[in-house]
């Protein structure tokens, strides 16, 4: 018996032989431990290699991976996640602590008559900040010999507003306390001046400090998720809406720009050829002369645009919807 | 016989350009070799053997490399996008897991010699050993050999690095 040949085998399994020479290699096969283990192994071989390439399609963006040649992403660990799981409570037990301590200043500054609860030892006293320096200074947590229930011997509703109650219920320290603290809170929070200004709507009062502090501009929730929806704005907009107005005109053009396969015409020999372009590749379309900011969308499936090329021809470009690779 | 464009782009560009991005890891490479690839098909009377020739013409662009350094500065533009974004949002753990599987089995195949690995990836499209022969420039008799040589390394090297990988989870988790 021959010695089993590798290579022999793979071109049976590969249906490369012709009939006589598979014949012989079946035989062998069928016939001989160490060919049979052999065409075993080859079989298992290829098959690998078939599963091995068919991952590299596997791959977001349609690219070299992002993090090739860099160590794997590790696990979190377990330390981390505990960590993590305390910082969430330490963090949320603090809000709750300053919702109630607000709830609780403007409620003792809502009711100036109400007799001061006596306080054990080591308590601090209540200076009764107006709303402005409930929003400008975070309080510390109630002494542990505070009632908790301080608000409960005042009135619920209505309640007066703050500048009422400052200038008929603080006393004279209080009052001075508030002016000494007064720049020290505007320099805190240049961004909030209608809060220094002008109390918020009563029934914010009782929502905290979050509920009552006027959204600022940096924090708002559409500022955060604005670059991505300006930037599909841009891309997308009607070349016909005003300057400056990025806003998409209907939720249904809401668009992501990497998921769509741009094609670009590209005639050749009299014959019009797409070629496909990864759109998020918007280099490579500047340096073609192509303006992808004048991409009208049509509808939640279709881009389209006649744009100026480089060379001062029309080019009609069209983008299908595809699967967005980044996800 | 006479090259019809449509005709050809249909039947062999999806294949063209999947060997390319499998072989290059760049997709955007992959298609302006596709693209060139095709151009110069459609300058050709006619061709005998399509598939074959273009595989081969592709072949000889990637191996030229003339637009290699362009392309990689596109990329690196590319990929410094996409890296920003990509910190922005969670990966899923799915898409994670492809990845490192992609990633692996990239490094895997850039352990081959470049005969071995273009066989492979050429036999992977559905090429047979003649089609192999003509392109890499070998005898047919050869390209089973070959390709047994480029299945156990590729096999063997990707497997090794899936234990590492494991074997780094199972000691960062403990």
């Amino acid at each position: 018996m021959p010695h089993p040949d590798e290579g022999l085998i793979h071109a049976w399994l590969d249906g490369e032989l012709g009939a006589a020479e598979a014949a012989r290699v079946e035989a062998l096969v069928a016939n001989d431990s160490e060919w049979a283990a052999a065409a075993a192994d080859a079989r298992g071989l290829a098959a690998a290699s078939s599963r091995i390439v068919r991952a590299l399609d596997h791959v977001p963006g349609d690219v070299i991976p992002y993090n090739a040649g860099q160590s794997p992403r590790r696990v979190p660990r377990w330390w981390m996640m505990r960590a993590a799981a305390l910082l969430l409570v330490v963090a949320g037990s603090v809000v709750v602590l300053r919702q109630r301590d607000s709830t609780q200043v403007l409620q003792d500054a809502a009711a100036p008559t109400a007799p001061a609860p006596a306080r054990g030892p080591g308590s601090m006293p209540a200076k009764g900040p107006p709303k402005s320096a409930v929003n400008a200074q975070p309080k510390a947590p109630l002494a542990a010999g505070e009632p908790a229930a301080a608000g409960a011997s005042a009135p619920a509703s209505p309640r007066p507003s703050v500048r009422d109650a400052e200038g008929k219920s603080l006393d004279a320290a209080s009052l001075e306390q508030r002016r000494v603290d007064a720049p020290v809170r505007a320099a805190l929070m240049p961004q909030e001046p209608a809060a220094l200004a002008a109390p918020a709507a009563p029934a914010a009062k009782t929502q905290g400090i979050a509920a009552a502090r006027p959204p600022s501009p940096a924090s708002a929730a559409g500022a955060v998720a604005a670059p991505k929806d300006e930037r599909a704005a841009r891309l997308f907009a009607d070349d016909r809406a005003e300057k400056g107005n990025t806003a998409l005109r209907t939720p249904a053009l809401k668009v992501d720009v990497t998921c769509y396969l741009v094609r670009l015409p590209l005639v050749l020999a009299g014959r019009t050829v797409l070629h496909p372009v990864d759109s998020a590749s918007r280099a490579l379309w500047a340096g073609a002369g192509i303006n992808p900011d004048s991409l009208v969308a049509r509808n939640d499936s279709l881009l389209s645009a006649t744009l100026n090329g480089a060379r001062g021809s029309a080019v009609r470009v069209v983008a299908v919807r595809s699967r967005c690779p980044s996800r | 016989m006479t090259v019809d464009a449509e005709r050809l782009f249909r039947a062999y560009h999806e294949t063209l350009v999947r060997y390319l991005t499998r072989r290059l890891g760049d997709r955007d490479w992959a298609e302006d070799v596709t693209q060139e690839t095709f151009v110069r098909a459609l300058r050709q009377e006619t061709i005998d053997n399509e598939r074959s020739w273009l595989f081969a013409v592709a072949n000889n662009l990637v191996r030229d490399g003339a637009r290699r350094a362009e392309r990689q500065r596109r990329q690196l533009q590319v990929m410094a996008t996409e890296a920003r974004e990509q910190e922005e949002e969670e990966v899923p753990a799915l898409t994670l897991e492809r990845a490192e599987e992609a990633r692996d089995a990239r490094r895997a195949l850039e352990g081959l010699v470049d005969r071995d690995r273009q066989a492979l990836l050429l036999k992977e499209e559905g090429l047979d050993y003649g089609e192999i022969a003509a392109i890499l420039g070998i005898e047919k008799n050869s390209v089973g050999t070959t390709l047994s040589r480029a299945r156990r390394r590729l096999a063997e090297t990707y497997e090794a690095l899936q234990d590492e990988r494991r074997r780094r989870e199972q000691h960062a988790a403990s």
